[in-house]
């Protein structure tokens, strides 16, 4: 079978490359086809190890693993699992370059936002670096602090929060990447989550790429249209795109359940190929328990 | 004001799922006894509806980009209560499958975007909306005023979670083991930008989208059934349960500050405060604090007594007197909006 041209995939947007300053426009468009890039992302290989895995032991597993990072507040032990969590991914042959963007971006990310927390203003506590002192600044009416040092309990806080940040988001991906949507929504049901609710995830899931392609068009109509900088209608043009989304929302909502009742719906939900629990699965759930019960003993 | 992982203590965690859980027991019940089998396809379209309003960029002075929340405007257009359902599944879907808040935070999460800022823009629109009919300019302003209130409801809910922690979670040492950051900052930090700047954003995006449908296509929304007036009277009985809940629930203002230890919110000493933290009086503030002699100064009768339970009582009457002066005004404005117009 002939591949797909590259700018025909989904994900792709037919807009020029970026330019500085471009539009809210363009900026919207680019990311609702980065979206539906997203949404259309094949399945994980079922050969890797987690994606062996029951979806209901992945999130008995994930859910157990995160609390347990949420409860420890062991820097090294965070760092472990943050590294750990890089080598399962690698064993489970899931694709490791969208994991690394993600295992660097998060704790950048948090870094930038505990950066205060680092400061004396916010943590007290023996001072590491001396940013200034002795000084008599003033922005306007605001007097800024006349000494501001780093300290060694801000960094520690701080450092402790983005390994903390960093790992939740890592286990949340592992089990996210490793699992298609729908069976993900069906091992929710194991802790007790209504099957309506998780229909209505599924199925959220299932047409949420075709109100992304709505709004994506809505954005290239738009673009197409315009010439020059964008008009000052910016805000009528949100108005009138979330106004013409619901509609479509509204009629599609109708639609959709017209064809489930016409094909025998009345409220139960029933999965075609329901999977089933294997040893490996009591293992790995049994492994993911011990470690929260660990982390809850020495908290 | 998705919450990450890692940045809400396991306590305020576990309290998120369970305030949480009675709102999903109670949003299923109510959108199961309204919606019958069309629930599951509407609301499921609702909650990717609300997915993707996130994804309409709006361009905010300094040259950068906001967008709306829209859970507001998903409570007006499905109810309050399919909003909750709605608005909840999109953050699960969110922190499942996009990373985009986290999964421990996800009651807190639900908490914030998807209870306080849908009852809240929701109530604020009934409230400005009244009887008016479905195309009336009031329903704009209602729409766009609680898209503004409940987005800030919300931050400030959001604020006070992360304010929180540094008093609940510290070790030995006194070091915080989750958000360093105390509620000065945060609520600083998160109430201004929403005051400011997005509560603007989501206010314009909710009522404009209201003003478009009420132009492009009136039978979308709920007020057009009939003459015009809401399809079902406003339950007031039910506010009223709740509001006198919520003043028994006022004597925790009381009791939860004493069993944490802290003192009076930052700025908001009394003048004998100010004189001991400062060492003095300034003059300025004692001559303007005796202006206007509160009847009941802190909530409390001048010649009740300091215990605990003595001024819980004085809490629960002051919580009262304040409900009944705020409705009453606001009955008399209302009454006064809809006067009939002289010929």
């Amino acid at each position: 079978m002939t591949a797909l041209p590259a700018w025909l995939r989904p994900g792709t947007s037919p807009l020029a490359p970026h330019r500085p300053g471009r539009s809210h426009l363009r900026r919207g468009a680019e990311a609702l086809a980065a979206r539906l890039g997203a949404l259309a992302r094949p399945a994980p290989p079922p050969s890797g190890f987690l994606a062996a895995l029951d979806p209901r032991a992945k999130v008995i597993g994930g859910l157990c693993l995160i609390v347990a990072a949420t409860l420890t507040g062991q820097p090294l032990v965070l760092a472990l699992g943050y590294t750990g969590c890089l080598l399962l991914a690698a064993w489970s042959r899931l694709p490791l370059r969208r994991f690394l963007a993600l295992w660097l971006a998060v704790p950048l990310f948090s870094a930038v936002v505990m950066l205060p927390a680092t400061l004396d203003v916010v943590t007290p506590g023996h001072p590491l670096l001396v940013l200034w002192h002795d000084a008599a600044w003033r922005i306007g009416a605001w007097r800024l602090p006349s000494a501001l040092t780093v300290t060694d309990a801000g960094l520690l806080a701080a450092g402790r929060m983005v390994l903390r940040t960093a790992l939740c988001a890592s286990l949340a991906w592992l089990v996210a990447a490793s699992t298609p949507p729908v069976r993900l929504f069906y091992g929710l049901r194991v802790l007790g989550v209504p099957s309506a609710f998780v229909m209505t995830l599924a199925l959220m899931h299932r047409y949420l790429a075709v109100l992304v392609q709505a709004a994506h068009d809505l954005h290239l109509a738009r673009l197409s249209r315009t010439v020059g900088p964008s008009p000052g209608g910016a805000l009528a043009f949100v108005a009138a795109g979330v106004g013409s989304l619901f509609r479509r929302t509204h009629s599609l909502g109708r639609s959709v359940c017209l064809a489930m009742l016409s094909r025998g719906y009345r409220g139960e939900v029933r999965l075609l190929d329901a999977p089933r629990w294997q040893a490996q699965d009591w293992l790995a759930s049994l492994t993911c328990c011990l470690a929260l019960a660990a982390a809850w003993w020495w908290r | 004001m998705h919450i990450p992982d890692g940045y809400l203590s396991p306590q305020t965690c576990a309290a998120g799922y369970a305030v949480m859980a009675p709102f999903w027991a109670v949003a299923s019940r109510r959108v199961k006894a309204t919606l019958r089998l069309r629930q599951v396809p509407l609301l499921a379209l609702g909650a990717a509806f609300t997915f993707v309003v996130m994804m309409f960029n709006v361009p905010i002075p300094g040259g950068t980009t906001g967008h709306a929340v829209g859970a507001v405007l998903v409570a007006i257009l499905l109810g309050p209560w399919a909003a909750v359902i709605a608005v909840s599944s999109a953050l699960v879907v969110q922190a499942l499958l996009f990373g985009d808040g986290g999964i421990t935070a996800l009651g807190a999460n639900c908490f914030n975007i998807a209870v306080v800022m849908p009852f809240v823009g929701w109530g604020t629109w009934r409230l400005v909306a009244g009887k008016a009919p479905a195309g009336s300019p009031r329903h704009v302003l209602g729409a766009a005023l609680g898209g503004y209130l409940g987005l800030n409801a919300a931050a400030l809910t959001t604020a006070v979670m992360f304010g929180l922690q540094p008093l609940i979670a510290h070790d030995a040492a006194g070091r915080p083991l989750y958000s360093p950051f105390g509620l000065k900052v945060a609520v600083t930090a998160i109430g201004l930008e929403h005051l400011l700047l997005f509560g603007f954003v989501e206010a314009a995006v909710t009522g404009l989208t209201l003003a478009w449908l009420q132009r492009a296509d009136p039978s979308l929304l709920p007020v057009s059934s009939g003459d015009g007036a809401p399809s079902k009277s406003f339950p007031l009985w039910r506010l009223g349960g709740g509001l006198a809940g919520l003043v028994l629930l006022a004597p925790l203002g009381l009791y939860l500050p004493a069993r944490l230890g802290a003192g009076s919110a930052w700025g908001e000493w009394s003048a004998r405060e100010v004189a001991r933290l400062a060492g003095f009086m300034p003059e300025g503030l004692r001559r303007l604090g005796e202006i206007w002699p509160a009847p009941l100064p802190d909530y409390a009768s001048p010649a009740a007594g300091a215990g605990l339970p003595a001024l819980s009582l004085w809490y629960v009457l002051s919580a009262a007197l304040g409900c009944l002066l705020l409705v009453g005004s606001l009955w008399g404005v209302r009454r006064w909006l809809a006067r009939p117009e002289s010929p």
